[in-house]
């Protein structure tokens, strides 16, 4: 196991040189730079010029790339030109933002989507499968940011019960219990519209798979052996069916930290996904890479960690 | 476990009883049976249907603008009422849905394409060819949606041809993991071998032997695909890198009428086209869950 | 059943929280919401967009602010007593005030005004302001090429420039600024964001060079009426007033500028999770009547500002002035303002505030309207020989169809909703109009620092003088700046000179009235429309206003009532 992790790892390497360069090839091939979209009469071209050198943006494209990967691999991840200070910095005080908006729907979803998506499997055709079935694609078919209007309409305007935008009341600096309530209420909205698109994708796939697991021949002895309903699903079913589920998790893990963009920005949620948009349209080009690296780093890891859920999930599966 | 042999041991058996049913026909009179299924299926041909005839159905011409008619509910002039700057709604439902529609099928299209192709290749040849591949995948799996797709919209432009392109670009990665794991199980099986022996190519193979397994998976894959396809051309037009304007889709209708007062005072602006959306999503889920079950070997069997 | 049990302590959960909302009271805190966040560069040599303005304009003060309730350009004092202007237009003579005090504590006094404009002149430093205010300074120019010198290792052998000769301290209290050639806007380009003062005994310990990564750049101490508390990114910054504040010391205690979704915050007005929102752009009647419908202010004003759309007269089609003025005649502007702004703006006839005193009225006759005229489009289309001859509805001149494309950048909603409407109306009149919307950074090479455009939406805030040398110069031409229509003039550029030169108010008028004529009839670019400023507030905010050019005019006399 420890061997195979360490191969994951160096397999990874090639990954990340592969991304980091089609992004950076990417992100500096976007019209405009880090200050053409400053108007003001008193910025002349010469300025602008000097700001583009001061900063390196005038060496050609691979010397640039070259000297980014010579920082971070001395662990200098730059410095962002559009908020002046350290990439790392900056990255450090929004991920734990994201993580736990993330965090907290990942696990709401993953509660109620996964049992949700076998209980309806196992009545399949029945009334409870199509409610779910609809509900499930009205999950999947509104948009986050429609959503978030919508409970901001109800919850926020009409009933008045949950503040509307930010993580913590400005300015109250709150601590200890209080601040984390005040940040709870905030998050309250943001994690139902996040958590409702995974909702229905969790139990669209869950459902998905115990069907077809429960097609399978030895379901169907176990089934008319009298194997009680119970056990038939803790013990036969969901093992079987937990794989492709670990899958799906896992491939939604990364893009809830960089997906959640529209969902943070209609509550202006100070979080990964709206600093990288941010980002792009100032060409703020090594606070993106930084992100790009940091997102790469985790979804690296919950690909490694996937895998070896799956060899807890199913002993027969070895890794060499 | 015996899946995977069972397409060419039923059309044995089918010769056998005379009745010389292709595979495809079998599916279709299944597929004719599921009513969730054929609703979708009516409901999506009677939508496209309607999206193409969008010049005869409609009653006013795409972007003409009343400039004294803005946010004007539905009338006998205007059976949709009229948007933000006097457009009809209507009419722009109609055109709007050439683009979500053709949106969503297109990128579906290149993404299942892409990684059907990719995944039999990495699955079958295996080796250097499949770690590339797969090494390919990892890249694309880490790559932040949104960044990538606003820049990608901000280099190419914003074209619906390009947003096809950068979400089918972008997506394809799962169909691709599905169909090299199905493929590189079967590729040792007895069955393969058989079939190679008997002078079957390797494309042949693919096609009639070891698809036909993946069909499931692939199915639920390209549903949520397209409804997420519709969605993210609504959250790209959200942030201003959707479709060129005045071009409407379902969803720059949709991310159009987004404020407080639209929600509230407007619902002719968002309601229609989020209704249309929801319907689509919903209607070619029905036909994927058909599609599945009528496809699938495995309740072929158990049916027959 | 599981799925169920987490539903419902989800359900609990919200309600819980939902009940204990009671308000977290915040005793005297104004929240104050506007669109975007500021980047965090709050120094006036530095900072570049209006975010970072506004906290500036709350933490500094300049020496004067413009009285804007006068007709008359006046001014207000503030670190500044008193000044006048020598008999000769060359010279500017500042009183400073001897009672203002740093936030720090430390007194306030003319070292920090030169050190604060010679600063800016420094190439090392190479600040925003140097070209807009500084150019005119004597020695300014020296000194700039000088420090250019020092900064690239070349100045050996060069005679050292000590500083800036115009700037001079002429005690602890008054500072003279010394001009090569009169400058009529000179007292205006001190009144500022962009000139507020900053201490020297805290950036001079700085190295020129490091200002920009300076962590004093995003903890700025001041003079101003609120002391700078915290700064959360993209969230809010957080003031405190400042009780020794040199003028009347502000009512409310707290001031926290919130950054809101501007989809949003006319809902967060409403639950009472803001005080003022800023920047209202949906002037629908349905919306404004949300506001007024809960018993909150809406304040509404003039804006020192405009849209326009951008002509690139380098493209042969839109070099020919007809061409232009079809187009002027082809859309009506009056419609869009009564249908698209509800009213809530006006037309412009020419590039300028239409309260100036440099603008000519209306009935005063002296300016085209454009009033929406479409054969008056055609006709001049066709006197330049574009007409239709094919009969596809698009006029033709050689065998070519009038196609242009309207470029604009996205984030006001407005204007991207009045991008379709111009189009067809350019329609109408047989001119084929397609449209691209865009990110500004992507617009900019196209349109600010290249001519790859043919007509592009962009708006303006402008100064409260008249000035337009950074608009229409033929110097500003090829300068990846404001004069983006890229407009020459010979006798433009004669006009704009003596604009700058002439103290005397009544001849300057004179010479304003003959640019805005000019500009009128030439038509470099179009201006739309003005759209009002409007700003909601609580009824328990009182003695409310802002400002064009200094938002927090009056800031310390707000205060809440119940």
């Amino acid at each position: 196991m420890v061997k195979y992790v360490l191969k994951r790892m160096v397999v990874a390497v090639p990954v990340f040189f592969g991304i980091t360069f089609c992004v950076f090839a990417l992100v500096m091939s976007m019209p405009g730079d880090p200050f053409s979209g400053m108007l003001d009469p008193s910025m002349t071209a010469e300025y602008k010029r000097r700001l583009l050198e001061q900063y390196g943006l005038n060496d050609p494209f691979l010397v640039q790339y070259g000297k980014w990967l010579g920082r971070v691999i001395h662990g200098d991840l730059g410095y962002s030109t559009a908020y002046k200070s350290r990439v790392l910095d900056i990255i450090g005080t929004r991920i734990g933002n994201t993580a736990l908006l993330g965090g907290v729907s990942l696990i709401i979803s993953t509660l109620i989507g996964i049992p949700a998506g076998i209980s309806v499997a196992m009545r399949r055709n029945s009334l409870l499968d199509a409610g779910m079935t609809i509900f499930c694609f009205f999950g999947v078919s509104v948009p986050a940011f429609f959503m978030g209007m919508l409970l901001i309409l109800l919850f926020g305007m009409t009933l008045k019960w949950l503040p509307i935008s930010g993580m913590v009341v400005a300015g109250a600096n709150n601590v200890g219990l209080a601040y984390a309530l005040d940040v709870a209420r905030h998050m309250v909205m943001p994690a139902t519209v996040l958590s409702l698109l995974n909702v229905a994708s969790f139990m669209r796939y869950t459902r998905s798979s115990v069907i077809d697991v429960l097609g399978q021949d030895y379901i169907r002895t176990a089934r008319s052996n009298g194997v009680p309903r119970r056990s038939l699903v803790s013990r036969h079913i969901l093992k079987n069916a937990l794989i492709p589920i670990i899958t799906v998790v896992s491939l939604q893990i990364p893009s809830m930290l960089s997906g959640a963009l529209l969902t943070e920005t209609v509550f202006v949620w100070p979080g990964i996904g709206q600093l990288n948009y941010q980002a792009v349209l100032n060409r703020d080009y090594q606070l993106i890479m930084g992100i790009v690296l940091v997102l790469a780093l985790v979804t690296l890891l919950v690909n490694i960690i996937a895998d070896i859920c799956y060899a807890i999930v199913d002993p027969r599966i070895r890794y060499s | 476990m015996t899946q995977g042999i069972s397409g060419a041991s039923v059309t044995r058996k089918a010769r056998a009883s005379r009745e010389v049913y292709s595979p495809g026909r079998i599916a279709w009179r299944k597929l004719r049976n599921n009513k969730l299924a054929m609703f979708g299926m009516i409901f999506l041909a009677l939508l496209i249907i309607a999206v193409l005839l969008a010049p005869v159905l409609a009653t006013h011409d795409r972007d003409a603008i009343e400039m004294f008619s803005m946010d004007k509910p539905p009338t006998e002039k205007f059976i949709l009422g009229t948007d933000s700057i006097g457009r009809d709604v209507y009419s722009r439902l109609l055109y709007g849905g050439q683009i979500s529609l053709g949106v969503g099928l297109a990128a579906v299209l290149l993404q299942v394409t892409i990684g059907v192709t990719l995944g039999a290749i990495a699955g079958y040849i295996g080796g250097a060819v499949d770690a590339i591949i797969m090494r390919l995948v990892d890249m694309i799996l880490c790559f932040p949606f949104y960044v990538i797709a606003i820049s990608m919209a901000a280099v190419f432009g914003g074209s619906a041809i390009n947003i096809v392109i950068i979400i089918g670009v972008l997506s394809w990665t799962g169909v691709c993991r599905i169909v090299r794991a199905q493929v590189l199980s079967l590729r040792s099986r007895e069955f393969t071998e058989a079939a190679r022996a008997l002078g079957l190519t390797p494309l042949e193979i693919i096609r009639s032997h070891m698809l036909p397994n993946c069909v499931s998976p692939i199915v639920v894959n390209a549903t949520l695909g397209m409804a997420s396809a519709i969605l993210t051309e609504a959250g790209l037009s959200f942030l201003g890198m959707g479709v060129t304007p005045p071009q409407p889709s379902w969803g720059n209708m949709l991310s159009a009428a987004q404020n407080i007062t639209a929600l509230q005072h407007y619902w002719w602006q968002w309601l229609p086209p989020g209704l249309l959306v929801f319907m689509t999503v919903l209607c070619v889920n029905f036909l994927g869950d058909g599609m599945r079950d009528a496809l699938d070997p495995r309740t072929r069997q158990a049916k027959e | 059943m599981n799925g169920k049990r987490v539903i419902a302590f989800f359900l609990i959960l919200m309600l819980t929280l939902g009940i204990s909302v009671s308000a977290l009271a915040l005793g005297d805190t104004l929240r104050w919401g506007v669109y975007s966040a500021p980047k965090g560069w709050f120094h006036p040599a530095i900072y570049t967009d209006m975010y970072d303005a506004y906290i500036l304009m709350l933490t500094y003060s300049p020496l004067v602010i413009q009285d804007e309730s006068s007709e008359e350009i006046s001014f207000i004092p503030q670190l500044a007593e008193s000044w006048n202007v020598s008999e000769d237009g060359l010279s500017l003579t500042f009183y400073l005030r001897k009672d203002v005090k740093w936030h720090d504590g430390v007194p306030f006094t003319a070292d920090d005004v030169v050190f604060n404009y010679t600063a800016m002149c420094d190439a090392r430093v190479n600040s925003t302001g140097y070209g807009d205010k500084m150019l005119s300074i004597k020695g300014a120019i020296e000194y700039n090429e000088y420090t250019t010198a020092l900064m690239n290792g070349e100045a050996e052998g060069l005679t050292p420039v000590e500083g800036v000769e115009g700037i001079v301290k002429e005690d602890d209290y008054t500072v003279t600024f010394i001009y090569s050639e009169p400058y009529a806007p000179a007292l205006v380009k001190f009144a500022d964001s962009r000139a507020v003062i900053t201490p020297k005994h805290i950036w001079e310990n700085i190295p020129f060079e490091q200002w920009r990564s300076s962590p004093e750049l995003g903890a700025p101490v001041g003079t101003g009426p609120y002391k700078f508390v915290k700064y959360e990114q993209d969230q809010y910054t957080e003031f405190v007033r400042n009780e020794d504040y040199f003028g009347q010391v502000p009512a409310i205690e707290h001031f926290i500028y919130k950054v809101v979704n501007q989809d949003t915050a006319q809902a967060e007005l409403l639950s009472g999770d803001l005080d003022v929102v800023s920047m209202i752009s949906d002037v629908r009647e349905e919306s404004l009547k949300v506001y007024t419908d809960a018993g909150m202010i809406v304040v509404e004003k003039a804006d020192a500002g405009y849209q326009y759309m951008n002509i690139n007269l380098r493209d042969p089609k839109l070099s020919d002035v007809r061409v232009r003025q079809a187009i002027a005649y082809a859309i009506d502007r009056q419609a869009i303002v009564d249908n698209l702004l509800n009213g809530h703006g006006i037309v412009l006839d020419a590039p300028m505030i239409a309260s100036s005193w440099a603008y000519p009225k209306r009935e005063e006759g002296i300016l085209n309207p454009y009033d929406y005229d479409l054969d008056k489009a055609k006709e001049l289309l066709a006197e330049a020989g574009w007409t239709d001859t094919d009969g596809d509805g698009f006029v033709d001149k050689d065998g070519q169809k009038f196609a242009v494309s309207l470029i604009f950048p996205v984030g006001n909603k407005v204007r991207e909703q009045s991008a379709p409407i111009i189009a067809q109306y350019l329609k109408i009149a047989g001119i084929d109009c397609s449209l691209e919307a865009m990110d500004f950074n992507s617009l900019s090479p196209r349109m600010v620092t290249g001519t790859d455009f043919e007509l592009g939406l962009i708006g303006l805030s402008i100064g409260s003088d008249p000035d337009v040398f950074s608009y229409f110069h033929s110097s500003e031409a090829d300068k990846g700046n404001f004069n983006m229509a890229r407009y020459e003039d010979a006798d433009m550029d004669a006009l704009i000179e003596a604009s700058q030169q002439e103290m005397d108010p009544a001849k300057r008028k004179e010479i304003f009235y003959e640019i805005n004529t000019k500009l009128n009839y030439d038509l470099p670019f179009l201006w739309l429309y003005s759209a009002n400023e409007i700003r909601a507030i609580t009824p328990k905010l009182k003695n409310y206003d802002f400002g064009n050019f200094w938002e927090f005019m009056n800031v310390e006399t707000w205060h809440f009532e119940e």
